[in-house]
């Protein structure tokens, strides 16, 4: 008799979705599906506001990423506006954009996945979650709040606070950067380079550990796709799109993200309110790609950076060509933040950062604009068009978590085949299904901020209604 | 109660302002922020608690919680010790990650839980929207009044840092 197992709500990610594994008569699961049930429409609510108020309108998105989102908008409107941001307002934005980039990483490794690093997947529930960390691995959990604090207060010393700050403007940033909120930065990055530093060390020592979970873990062949600069090196503020195969071998590059609609499509499934992007030219939904950390490592040619370096020389020991399982988005994630320490430490010993002219000012001057930028989740694009007065007559918004779309539903389906048991249901089972979708980070739009055991209930329900089975946590 | 270490008493206002009278806890900060000597109170106006603000609650000499409560009475202004908790199963959420557990992480990670204690206004309209129920709105001056008092005599007890 095929069943349904439905995970609702789906727990330790960022907003609300529900999972529907679909079981044959011998309990083995045959159909997987992610659903993201709620519903924002900023795309809708943006229309007929004017263009200067869209990065603040637009970081409401998201209250774990508003910085990414302040990013893309400030660049699309940057672009409405045709001007080029003096070279320190972008030095700026890029750190600003890197302080995002630490805080988020830190939130999703330390206090959504680390339980299950610390305490198993099949580990009591009661123990798997931050509180378990700070009772039995406080140091673990003292680095990840540091961690986190530091991408904070370099949001905060930036632009005057933590969530939804209002700083980057269209035309470059409303303030510069003093010597003493500089220094304070810097005081900062040395604890974070050593946190970063032992992160990777303890964890690459845990991963044989996971070795089932590294192997089923989403891995399998998809395309990849992030930012990379005009030398082929990791970008997260700017640059060009690159897309690579799952052999590793650039099938689009130096593509201008202004063009992005040329290469990608945007599907639309019944299930979700979430969208399915895919890469135009395989169709959909072969088209299947993924973004954030683990892409933007696979992309690049190098990070540019000495540690990050030679880390990402080690992380590509893994395999050959691009490194596939989604379990190693963790270990991309720690790799991303010791290049994102190194890179602010760079930027900020630069001569011009304190410089004081850090706004170009114009009219609007062009009615389509486009701004595309690397969020921790992955590529995030804003594109907007503006009628003569410049108000905004029509948004698009591609986020990063829905690049990854098709490659969550997909690794679902192979997590549960090879971990749920439909004639049995345990805890642990369904934690590795959730586990899979939290090494994308997901981002469904910050409603909910799950770090412990929220309610859930697992029930197994017969064509007649009958529950034959139910698991609660 | 008093002062028990040499860093500032810390006032937490925490609440959804675009939730009614949830945001009862922040808007009570944001003013008393402007009664109490700065020197010697900090005071934070947040949407909720975080396990990074442990740290300093752990230097605190004290720290004084204000929320909005939905299960008392519309109106009515509580006042009880907050003590450390480092029961995970309590926690369903971020939005449920209250007094307890943040000082429970203080005393985990930081060693040291400072005294403290919550005061809260019970709400009646939780919707979402800006502003208070009018019963919220008319208790508030209360709230900000009384928070003051105990903060004020947690600054002249003996042996509070001057």
């Amino acid at each position: 008799m095929p069943r349904d197992i439905v995970i609702d709500p789906v727990t330790r990610i960022e907003g609300h979705s529900r999972i529907t594994l679909h079981l044959d008569d011998l309990g083995n699961v045959t159909q997987a599906m992610f659903h993201v049930t709620q519903f924002r429409g900023f795309e809708k609510f943006c229309e007929g506001r004017p263009l200067a108020e869209m990065p603040s309108l637009m970081a409401r998105t998201c209250g774990i990423c508003p910085v990414s989102h302040l990013i893309a908008a400030s660049k699309a409107c940057d672009a409405l506006l045709a001007v080029k941001i003096p070279r320190t307002a972008e030095m700026l934005r890029r750190v600003l954009n890197l302080g995002q980039i630490i805080q988020s990483h830190a939130l999703s490794f330390f206090h959504l996945s680390s339980p299950d690093f610390l305490f198993g997947m099949d580990g009591d529930p009661a123990r798997r979650n931050i509180m378990g960390v700070i009772a039995e691995h406080p140091q673990i959990a003292r680095d990840g709040i540091r961690l986190r604090q530091i991408g904070q207060t370099i949001i905060e010393l930036l632009a005057g606070k933590r969530i939804h700050p209002a700083w980057t403007v269209p035309g470059g940033v409303s303030e510069p950067l003093s010597a003493e909120k500089r220094d304070a930065i810097v005081l900062m990055l040395a604890d974070g380079l050593d946190i970063a530093r032992r992160t990777l060390l303890w964890f690459k020592k845990e991963l044989y550990r996971f070795a089932e979970e590294v192997r089923v873990f989403g891995n399998f062949p998809t395309m990849f796709m992030g930012l990379v600069d005009a030398s082929g090196a990791l970008e997260h503020y700017d640059g060009y799109l690159r897309i690579c195969d799952a052999q590793g071998r650039v099938v689009q590059d130096r593509f201008p993200p202004v063009r992005y609609r040329e290469i990608i499509g945007e599907a639309v499934e019944p299930h979700s309110y979430m969208k399915f992007p895919y890469y135009r030219p395989a169709g959909y939904p072969q088209g299947i790609y993924r973004v954030g950390p683990l892409a933007r490592l696979n992309v690049c040619d190098r990070c540019g950076t000495p540690l990050a370096d030679q880390e990402l020389a080690e992380f590509r020991q893994i395999q050959r060509g691009a490194v596939l399982s989604s379990f190693h988005y963790h270990y991309a994630r720690l790799i991303e933040v010791l290049y994102a320490i190194e890179r602010i430490s760079e930027i900020l010993d630069d001569p011009e950062i304190l410089s004081d002219r850090v706004r170009a000012r114009a009219r609007p001057n062009e009615l389509e604009g486009v701004g595309v930028s690397e969020a921790p989740r992955g590529t995030l694009i804003h594109h907007y068009t503006i009628d003569r007065d410049g108000l905004v007559t029509w948004g698009n918004l591609i986020i990063a978590t829905g690049h990854n779309n098709l490659a969550m539903n997909r690794g679902v389906l192979q997590v549960a085949q090879r971990f749920v048991n439909g004639n049995k249901l345990e805890e642990g089972m369904l934690n590795r299904v959730e586990a899979l979708i939290r090494c994308y980070d997901p981002c469904l739009s910050c409603a909910s901020h799950a770090v412990g055991r929220m309610p859930l209930t697992v029930q197994l329900v017969g064509p007649d209604g009958k529950v034959l089975d139910e698991l609660r946590r | 109660m008093s002062c028990g270490a040499e860093g500032p008493v810390l006032i937490i206002g925490f609440g959804n302002q675009l939730r009614g009278d949830d945001g009862a806890g922040p808007a009570a900060a944001e003013r008393l922020e402007a009664l109490l000597p700065a020197d010697r109170v900090v005071v934070w106006s947040c949407h909720q608690l975080v396990p990074e603000m442990a740290e300093p609650v752990a230097g605190a000499a004290a720290v004084v919680f204000i929320d909005a409560a939905a299960d008392s009475p519309p109106g009515e202004i509580r006042m009880r010790e907050a003590a450390p908790v480092v029961d995970s199963s309590i926690i369903t959420q971020t939005h449920g990650f209250d007094p307890g557990h943040l000082l429970g992480c203080a005393q985990y990670l930081f060693g040291r839980a400072p005294r403290a204690v919550l005061f809260s206004v019970g709400g009646e309209d939780f919707s979402i929207r800006e502003g208070f129920s009018p019963t919220v709105a008319q208790a508030m001056d209360e709230l900000v009044a009384r928070v003051r008092q105990f903060v004020e005599g947690l600054l002249s007890a003996p042996g509070a840092r001057a």
